[in-house]
This record gives structure tokens, C-alpha cells and sequence, in this order.
């Protein structure tokens, strides 16, 4: 059996990747060979060798073996890259192996995607939370960063809901996060009720229903238009949202935005402990847990890590329901054909109004999250640039894919964490603007890529996406 | 209107800006009835298909469907009330499956509501059930038994035609309005889709049809309509059309034999 034979398509492509990179660092530590750079070149020695012994036993299986030397191999080259000792190889690795893993698993099992999200969640907890436990990273960062994919998670299965099933193109979905956002603090300063446990519980689905409201009222006139001028219009909404929230004084206290604050904070962690049976416990064993961790501020940031991935789980699983229901179906005939839907029956614009109220009343629940996890909201939060983040989550995640949108929330957040403020670039010349903006160009460069290689996104189906007219 | 009209066009127009499509159209589609509705390219013949079925509002006239006037009615009502149509391009869900775009069309669906879809009550699942075994019937009646789980994207232009008078099919049409349903289809599936118009004709369902073909409406339709810009021109036996000077007329003037076959591009 030759190589070219025994090596599958991607896995070529892997090898190749990974002959370069040795083949770069082999380069660049030319002048002095350290023993690390021979560590190196044998384990890039191991990763071919064992390539070539397991494909040849049977190519079709999982080479479990070749993976983890990968993932190894992977894992040393980031720490070298970044400077970070054993540790962050082997997280870094470990990491590398899940991702890869849930991959090839799920190509063995199928099991709707459900094996790759597995992975690519835990995935990202184990190299966020080991760099963290490396050392690198604050337990308090953790959690926000995790607060935050989950917060955009739910946005973009908000946008996606809206144009992956519904083919509606809404620029301006950043509007309806802000509209949740702000109902949250301003319910909160309102005291009474509102800083009572229930009044949380309560003022969360008020939040959903104004963003819903609201989304009707923009939708009723404008759902008629082409799609490019429904995404014309609803950037247009977003923008002068922004702007009213900037310059209304009385209300929204204008740039300076609303404080959630801190007598207010502890009011979810009551609404918590007011869940029937579990709740008190779940809050007293959060707390443990934050200490046991020595997680050192209040366990209000942890708490509402199981509050975020609760909402997303949720969230998630009902909009994975609906879509999946004779709704859901009636959804995206609409999208693929709308007269023909009307020919046969059924009036569309009922349909596109519910899809453009539930994906805002989503994008409120991501506000939600947002007020609660930076207990203050400004209008600079709501920049269109937002809207923009949640379209690259969900195209690279995979359209007209729920899970593919919390996927793409995941890499992207990563992606963006881990090339956030690379201080070891500075001994190769970079200043701190520059450093700040690796981060954008990695995800751009990876946006790019995706558009080049897998058009169809993480989870996406290329058969589908070929039909698209 | 006679008693058994079913529909009506009653002095229809239709101006696309300077282009009379439809210029004071009418005639009476009696229940039962299958009617050759023929014409040179660019008669009008889609147009007042659209205007009967609500694609389109006339400029003036009305449409009678039964006892009602219908001309303020959505496409949407009039197709639930069994006023259904198909079009002269087909227009596919292209990344639904055949059964889903069948079941679209699947009328009085409780799940297709909101709340019914999100909770899955008995009474959605139930009608679902009733839905797939008549999408299961209907697909196999037009002939796309194997095809069921295909995406209609990969279907030919041949089977698309077929989709389309399937999906009508589900909601039990009284008077079906088809837009060259053999167009451009091969033969074979030609002859298939005239026997399922036959069997059609015969449960009593109202069939009009426009056709190219004047073989086919003289073998197969009593009675045949001729549009010539816009206005009803001849309205009678096939034999008896065809045999009128101002058809021919109408036919060489606008460049076209009648017996020619094929397919003009406006849907
Ligand atoms: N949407 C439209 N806008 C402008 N002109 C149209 C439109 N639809 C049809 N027409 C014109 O109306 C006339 C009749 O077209 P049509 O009803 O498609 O004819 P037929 O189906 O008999 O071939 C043609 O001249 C066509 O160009
Ligand atoms: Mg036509």
C-alpha cells in the first residue's frame, strides 16, 4: 500500500499542515538546535510512523493512536508558539484530541451532531479551564468568557432561527439584544418588585416580550420587502435605537447607561434559591464549589455560568423543537419559496411575523444574560458590528443549524480568547494596538478560510447548501 | 352563470404597466369539466391563471368561485377553498424532501401552529399521521413512489412537474388550474401525467388545463379555449376551434403553428 493510499483526503491535508509547521520551526531554530526542537522532529518522525501503521491495518476506523500523537503534536507546538510550559502542551493538546475526536466520532456514529457539539463544549472548557488551572487565565475570566459565549450563543440561535429556517435577513439583531438588555436594568431600578427573586424571574420574560413586541412592530411593515431591503430596514431600526438610547437622558441616562447595581445583583442569586426542590441547594453547592476552587469574588459570575448554560440548553432544545415541528417545516418552505407557499394555502407573512417575534424575543434573552453579566448596560455595547459577530457564528457554525450556531459561537469566542492579548508578541515588535488586533484578523482570516474550504459551515449540509437558488 | 359554474371569469383585465396581459377576458368553467385553455406565447394564458387563483389582483372584473365573488381574496384563501393551482415553471421547497413539500400543503394542520408545534399535542400528531399516509397515496398516484425522501432540488424537471400536481393534490382541489403541466417533459412521463389527469377528470374533479399540444386537447378535452392578446378569441369543441379561420390566424400571425409544442419562459 503507498501513501498516498493509506492517507485519506483530510487526513493528507493534517499531515501536510503539520510537515509544514516542523518544517518552519526546524527553520527557524536552524542556528541553535535546542533539544526541545529534537523533541520536536521526533515526535514528527512518531506522528508519520504511526500514521502509516495504523492506516494500513484498516482505513476506515478511528486511528485513536495517530490522533493523540497529533493532538500532542499540536499541543507542543502552541506551547512553544506562546511560551507556556508542559502544561499548557498537554491542555492544549488535550483540547486539540476532543475537538478531533468528537469529530471522527461522530463520522463513525452520526448522531446528529450532537457528538461534535459534546466535543466542541467540552473541548473549550478544558482549554479554558486548564490554561486557568495552568495559571493562565483568572477563574473569574473564565467564567465571564463561558458567560459570554453562552450569551451569544443564544443570539445567533436567535438569528439563525431568523434566517437559516425563515431566510430572513435581519441586520439589525443587535436591536433586540439591546432592548433586552436595557429592560432588565431598568426593571431593576425600578426597585419594588422588580428586586424581589420573582420580579428576576419575571422581568426575563418581560424582557423577551418587549423584544418580541417590538419585533412585530418593525416586522409589520417591512416583512413584505425583498429580503436586501428587509436587511436595509433592520439596520437601519437597530442604528436609530442605538442612537435614541444614547441621547434620551431621562430614561437611559444616555452614554452613561443604567447600572445594574449591586443591591440588585444578589437578587439572582435568590431567584435562584427560589427554584422549587433544588434551587436553595444548587446555590449553596455553587458556593461550595466557588470555594473549593478558590474562586475568589462572589460566586455571583459562577451561578450565573449555570444560569447561562441553562438558558442556552433550553432555549436550544425548544428551538431545535420547533423547527423540527409542522411549523418549523411550513418555516422554511417560506423560505425556499414563498408564492408557492401562498399557492398552497398557507399565508406566509402570519409565519414570517411569528419567526422575526420569536428570533427577538431570543435575541432579548442573550440581552438578558448580558445586563446580568456586566450588571451595567451602555449603547456602545450595541454597536451593528454586533449583528455581524452572530452572522460569522452562525455561517461558520453551518446555517439553518441550532447547534451549528452554539458551535460557532464556541470557535469563535475561543479563537478570539486565546488571541486576546498575546504579550509575547511584543519581544517580536508588536505594540499593544497591534496585539489587540490579532484577534479580529485570526477571524477573519478564519471566516475566509471557511468561505474557501467548507462553505457550508462546521455542521452545515453541503448537499443543502448546492440546492440554494 | 348557470347552476353548475364552479368558476368564473367575468370580464378580467390585467395592465403591466402599458401591457393589457389580460384585456376583458371571461368564460365559465362548468363542475366537471375538462377544458384546453390554448393560445399563442404570450396570450395571457399564466396571467389569468394567476388572476383566478389570486396570484395577481386584476386591474378590473371579477373572479366567481362558486357561489362567491372572489376577487378579494387571497391566494392563500382560494387555494384552502379548493381553487388551487399549479405553475408553468414548478416551484420546488429545493431543500425540503419530497414528502415535506407534499406535507406542506396539507391542509387543517393543527401543528403548523405555533404553540401546537412547540408541546406536540395529540391533536397535531395525530394529523400529521392522517397527512403522511395521504402524502404516501398522493406520491404514489403521480408516480414519485421511490423519491419520497429525495430533496425536490435533485428532482428532473420531469418529476418536478409531477411535485407540483402532487402538492395541489393535497388539498383536495375542485377545480385544479394547471399551467402546461406536460411541458417539456419526456414522452413517457408525458403520457403518465395525461392518464393521472384522466383519472382525475373522472373522480370529478373540475381540470383546466394549458397546453401547447393540440393533439393532446383534441384527443383528451371536450371542450378547448382559445386566447388570443389577452381576450377569449374561440370557446368549443377542439375540433370545431381549430377548424376557425381567426385561430389560424391567430396561431401564423403570432408566428406559432398550433401543433407546435413547448414552453414560453413568463411563469
Ligand atoms: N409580471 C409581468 N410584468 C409585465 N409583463 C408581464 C408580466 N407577466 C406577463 N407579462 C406579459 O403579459 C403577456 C402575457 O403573458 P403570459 O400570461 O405569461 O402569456 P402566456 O402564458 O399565454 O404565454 C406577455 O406579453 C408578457 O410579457
Ligand atoms: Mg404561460
Amino acid at each position: 500500500m503507498t501513501w498516498h493510499e493509506a492517507v485519506e483526503d483530510q487526513d493528507r491535508l493534517l499531515v501536510s499542515g503539520v510537515l509544514l509547521a516542523f518544517a518552519l520551526l526546524a527553520l527557524l531554530t536552524w542556528v541553535g538546535v535546542s533539544t526541545g526542537t529534537l523533541a520536536l522532529a521526533g515526535l514528527a518522525i512518531v506522528t508519520l510512523v504511526v500514521s502509516q501503521l495504523e492506516a494500513r491495518e484498516d482505513p476506515g476506523r478511528v486511528r485513536w493512536v495517530w490522533l493523540a500523537v497529533l493532538a500532542l503534536d499540536a499541543g507542543f507546538l502552541y506551547a512553544w508558539i506562546a511560551e507556556t510550559g508542559l502544561a499548557g502542551a498537554v491542555i492544549f493538546a488535550l483540547a486539540v484530541g476532543i475537538f478531533v475526536g468528537g469529530w471522527r466520532l461522530e463520522d463513525h456514529y452520526e448522531a446528529n451532531n450532537w457528538i461534535r457539539l459534546g466535543a466542541l463544549v467540552l473541548g473549550t472548557l478544558v482549554l479554558l479551564g486548564g490554561n486557568n488551572w495552568a495559571g493562565e487565565i483568572p477563574w473569574q475570566s473564565l467564567a465571564f468568557t463561558l458567560i459570554t459565549v453562552f450569551t451569544f450563543a443564544v443570539f445567533a440561535v436567535g438569528l439563525n432561527l431568523e434566517y437559516g429556517f425563515g431566510g430572513l435577513i435581519n441586520f439589525g439583531h443587535v436591536a433586540f439584544m439591546a432592548l433586552g438588555a436595557y429592560t432588565i436594568v431598568l426593571l431593576a431600578e425600578l426597585g419594588g418588585f422588580w428586586a424581589t427573586q420573582l420580579g428576576v424571574f419575571v422581568a426575563f420574560f418581560a424582557a423577551m416580550a418587549v423584544a418580541a413586541v417590538a419585533g412585530l412592530l418593525l416586522a409589520l411593515p417591512a416583512i413584505r420587502l425583498r429580503e436586501d431591503y428587509l436587511a436595509i430596514v433592520t439596520i437601519a431600526a437597530a442604528e436609530i435605537l442605538r442612537r435614541v438610547l444614547l441621547n434620551e437622558g431621562e430614561l437611559t441616562h444616555g452614554a452613561h447607561g443604567v447600572t445594574l447595581n449591586s443591591s440588585r445583583r444578589p437578587a439572582v442569586l435568590e431567584a435562584v434559591e427560589t427554584i422549587p426542590l433544588l434551587g436553595g441547594q444548587l446555590v449553596s453547592g455553587l458556593e461550595s464549589f466557588a470555594a473549593f476552587l478558590d474562586f475568589t469574588g462572589s460566586p455571583y459570575l459562577m451561578v450565573l455560568f449555570f444560569i447561562a448554560l441553562a438558558i442556552t440548553a433550553v432555549l436550544l432544545v425548544l428551538v431545535e423543537r420547533l423547527v423540527e415541528s409542522p411549523w418549523g417545516r411550513v418555516v422554511e418552505a417560506i423560505r425556499e419559496d414563498e408564492d408557492a407557499v401562498r399557492a398552497l394555502g398557507v399565508n406566509p407573512t402570519v409565519y414570517k411575523l411569528q419567526v422575526f417575534a420569536l428570533g427577538s424575543a431570543v435575541a432579548a434573552a442573550a440581552g438578558a444574560l448580558w445586563a446580568w453579566q456586566l450588571t451595567f448596560v451602555v449603547p456602545g455595547h450595541f454597536e451593528p458590528l454586533r449583528t455581524f459577530w452572530a452572522w460569522m457564528m452562525i455561517v461558520i457554525g453551518g446555517v439553518a443549524n441550532n447547534k451549528g450556531a452554539i458551535a460557532g459561537a464556541f470557535l469563535f469566542w475561543t479563537i478570539w480568547s486565546l488571541t486576546r492579548g498575546l504579550g509575547f508578541l511584543t519581544t517580536y515588535g508588536l505594540d499593544g494596538s497591534q496585539i489587540a488586533a490579532i484577534s479580529p484578523m485570526v477571524l477573519g482570516l478564519m471566516f475566509v478560510a471557511f468561505m474557501l474550504v467548507k462553505p457550508e459551515g462546521l455542521f452545515g449540509d453541503k448537499e443543502e447548501l448546492e440546492l440554494v437558488d | 352563470m348557470s347552476t353548475d359554474t364552479v368558476l368564473e371569469a367575468r370580464d378580467l383585465h390585467k395592465d403591466f404597466g402599458g401591457v393589457n396581459a389580460v384585456d376583458g377576458a371571461s368564460f365559465e368553467l362548468d363542475a366537471g369539466e375538462f377544458v384546453g385553455l390554448i393560445g399563442p406565447n404570450g396570450a395571457g394564458k399564466t396571467t389569468m391563471f394567476n388572476l383566478l387563483a389570486g396570484s395577481l389582483d386584476p386591474t378590473s372584473g371579477t373572479v366567481m368561485y362558486r357561489e362567491d365573488d372572489v376577487t378579494a381574496w387571497s391566494a392563500n384563501k382560494r387555494a384552502r377553498a379548493g381553487l388551487v393551482r399549479t405553475f408553468q415553471i414548478p416551484r420546488p421547497f429545493r431543500r425540503l424532501t419530497v414528502r415535506e413539500n407534499t406535507m406542506v400543503a396539507g391542509p387543517d394542520h393543527p401543528g403548523e401552529g405555533f404553540v401546537h408545534g412547540l408541546f406536540i399535542t395529540p391533536r397535531s400528531r395525530n394529523r400529521e399521521i392522517e397527512l403522511q399516509e395521504k402524502a404516501h397515496e398522493i406520491l404514489d398516484f403521480v408516480g414519485l413512489d421511490d423519491k419520497h425522501d429525495t430533496l425536490a432540488g435533485h428532482l428532473s424537471g420531469g418529476q418536478r412537474k409531477l411535485l407540483e400536481i402532487g402538492r395541489a393534490l393535497m388539498l383536495d382541489p375542485e377545480v385544479l388550474l394547471l399551467d402546461e403541466p406536460m411541458a417539456g417533459v419526456n414522452p413517457t412521463l408525458g403520457e403518465q401525467i395525461i392518464d393521472r389527469l384522466k383519472e382525475l377528470h373522472e373522480r370529478g374533479m373540475t381540470l383546466c388545463v394549458v397546453e401547447h399540444d393540440m393533439d393532446f386537447v383534441l384527443a383528451h378535452c371536450p371542450r378547448a379555449i382559445v386566447m388570443v392578446q389577452g381576450q377569449v378569441l374561440v370557446d368549443g369543441p377542439p375540433s370545431e376551434v381549430l377548424e376557425d379561420p381567426r385561430v389560424l390566424e391567430a396561431y401564423l400571425g403570432g408566428g406559432q403553428a398550433p401543433t407546435e409544442r413547448g414552453g414560453d419562459a413568463s411563469a
